[in-house]
């Protein structure tokens, strides 16, 4: 697998968005695909993928495998992701930290584990098996947070870190969950980030959040906030420049142009933190 | 705690809190809005009908009584008509709507025939190879893209634009629908009530020679489906799809 060929900062595809991305000049050069919503066999579908996956590079996403759940992991689903990963090529597939399911029901949404060794070791578990099926390592993304359990035997960083041990897993860093969670819970963004294992970081999102009373709720839409540019800023001084970086914008999606602009002021930030470190300075944001 | 009872704890405070902190609300919150959103994209033409306030505390009503149960949100939102129609009998408001249920079975077939699988071309040689005693028993199939409707309402006319004039009594007909998607563009199309009756016929599994003992006058009609790729293969007596 190829890490470091992915030019630029990349966007998540969306179906409005193909038209414009088809018939005009844009400076976007990569592509994520959600791979819950591309999974469909035909028409549409199957004509834009081969369509995009044969002009740009891709990497996959999902949030459909519920990798933390205690039911079993479902092989169809998993099937499914190993056909889309041979029909487009894709540099990777990263899913989530969390748990989405429970006794066969599903919420939409990413629920955080218990940071204890009894869900270390479960999902190391289920790692390995994916890992093992799709012949390929993992990126593991942390999510965003509203609650956090009673009776975690570490902090999502250090179980962030021991995963990465356990299975040889890469991860995803979303610059944005850390801050919504960091604010919500009231720790440190930047030391929960200097506690990660820089070196398996392999893709770093970034996205939007919305407050909502004195929380922040991780709602991918809007643009990433200054605070959330600035860690970003702080990601690339203080660790690294040779991370994939991809704008996350699923709901109130812009028109194509919207995105691109917030894809090329992440594309500066980038090119900038470059250019410090080849000449030697250290920035701090 | 241990992993099993906080994934429990978790479920139960979505599902029937015992909680009224604010960051479960915030995930009841997200939940509810996720799967709103997803019957949103599902089921336009309801929308367009019942208008963004009412339809939101529709799908909020039927979210809170039907989780998804499959790792793939496609399968989520099928038994919304159903459910419409089950509400449409006890709610004054949408018995002003008595069509309701099946334009949401409208919008859902259009959904599947956009994401079904790609047509494969009718296996002719294979076909024409057998005895016409062996292809009379043959039993047919629709291409995946292709759904039978049939309704007490002029859907069509239902789901036009400017559709504000309109009376019951110029809506309430009885029409049969083939959804099919041609390249990329899903179509909905009346047909012929033999054409229907047929097409019937097949889904229901029958035999050219169970077909013709109902009414050969159907028989015709066969290769015109053939034709437009509607039926897209077969199955031998005793053996596997071709």
């Amino acid at each position: 697998m190829l890490f470091h060929d992915l030019p630029g900062v990349g966007v998540s595809l969306k179906e409005a968005h193909l038209d414009a991305i088809v018939k005009q000049q844009h400076p976007v050069q990569w592509f994520e695909l959600m791979v819950d919503n591309w999974m469909a066999q035909g028409g549409f579908v199957k004509a834009a993928l081969s369509g995009i996956s044969q002009t740009y590079p891709v990497t996959l996403h999902g949030v459909g495998l519920s990798l933390g759940s205690i039911d079993p992991l479902n092989i169809n689903y998993l099937k499914q992701v190993k056909s889309l990963i041979k029909l487009t090529g894709a540099r990777w597939y990263s899913e989530h930290c969390s748990f989405s399911s429970f006794h066969e029901q599903r919420v939409p949404d990413l629920l955080p584990l218990p940071y204890t060794q009894e869900a270390l070791n479960h999902i190391s578990s289920r790692i390995h098996y994916v890992q093992d099926y799709l012949r390929q390592p993992l990126l593991i993304e942390n999510v965003s947070s509203y609650i956090v359990c009673d009776h975690n035997e570490m902090d999502e960083a250090d179980f962030l870190a021991e995963l990465t041990r356990k299975t040889d897993c890469y991860l995803l860093l979303d610059i944005n969950n850390v801050y919504v969670s960091a604010s919500n819970h009231q720790f440190c963004a930047r030391d929960y980030i200097n506690r990660l294992p820089v070196d398996r970081i392999r893709q770093l999102h970034l996205a939007g959040y919305h407050q909502q009373g004195d929380w922040l709720i991780d709602s991918h839409s809007a643009e990433p906030s200054k605070a959330v540019w600035q860690l970003y800023e702080y990601f690339l001084a203080q660790h690294s420049t040779d991370v994939a970086t991809l704008i996350e914008w699923d709901n109130r999606v812009p028109d194509f142009d919207e995105l691109v602009a917030v894809q090329q002021r992440a594309t500066r930030i980038q090119q900038q933190a470059k250019a410090a470190k080849d000449i030697g300075l250290e920035v701090v944001a | 705690m241990n992993l099993y009872q906080w994934q429990s704890h978790c479920f139960q405070q979505l599902q029937t809190p015992t909680s009224s902190s604010e960051a479960w609300n915030i995930y009841r919150q997200n939940a509810q809005g996720g799967l709103s959103q997803w019957l949103e994209k599902r089921y336009p033409r309801v929308l367009t009908l019942v208008g963004d306030e009412c339809f939101h505390q529709l799908a909020t009503t039927f979210c809170q009584s039907n989780l998804p149960n499959s790792s793939q949100v496609e399968d989520y939102g099928q038994a919304f008509p159903l459910f419409l129609a089950s509400l449409s009998e006890t709610n004054a408001n949408l018995s002003e709507l008595p069509y309701l249920a099946e334009v949401a079975q409208l919008d859902n077939v259009c959904y599947q025939s956009y994401y079904a699988t790609n047509r494969t071309p009718w296996p002719q040689q294979h076909f024409l190879a057998l005895t016409p005693e062996a292809q009379a028993n043959c039993r047919f199939f629709l291409a995946q893209d292709v759904y039978l409707l049939q309704s007490e309402w002029d859907l069509l006319l239902l789901t036009q634009d400017n559709n504000t004039t309109l009376t019951l009594n110029e809506i309430m007909q009885t029409h049969q629908y083939v959804v099919s998607r041609s390249s990329l563009t899903v179509n909905i199309q009346e047909v012929e009530p033999q054409d229907f009756a047929l097409l019937n016929h097949i889904v229901q599994g029958r035999t050219l020679n169970e077909i013709a003992e109902h009414s050969s006058a159907l028989l015709p009609r066969f290769t015109h489906l053939l034709n437009i790729g509607w039926i897209s293969h077969f199955r031998e007596q005793g053996l596997c799809d071709s």
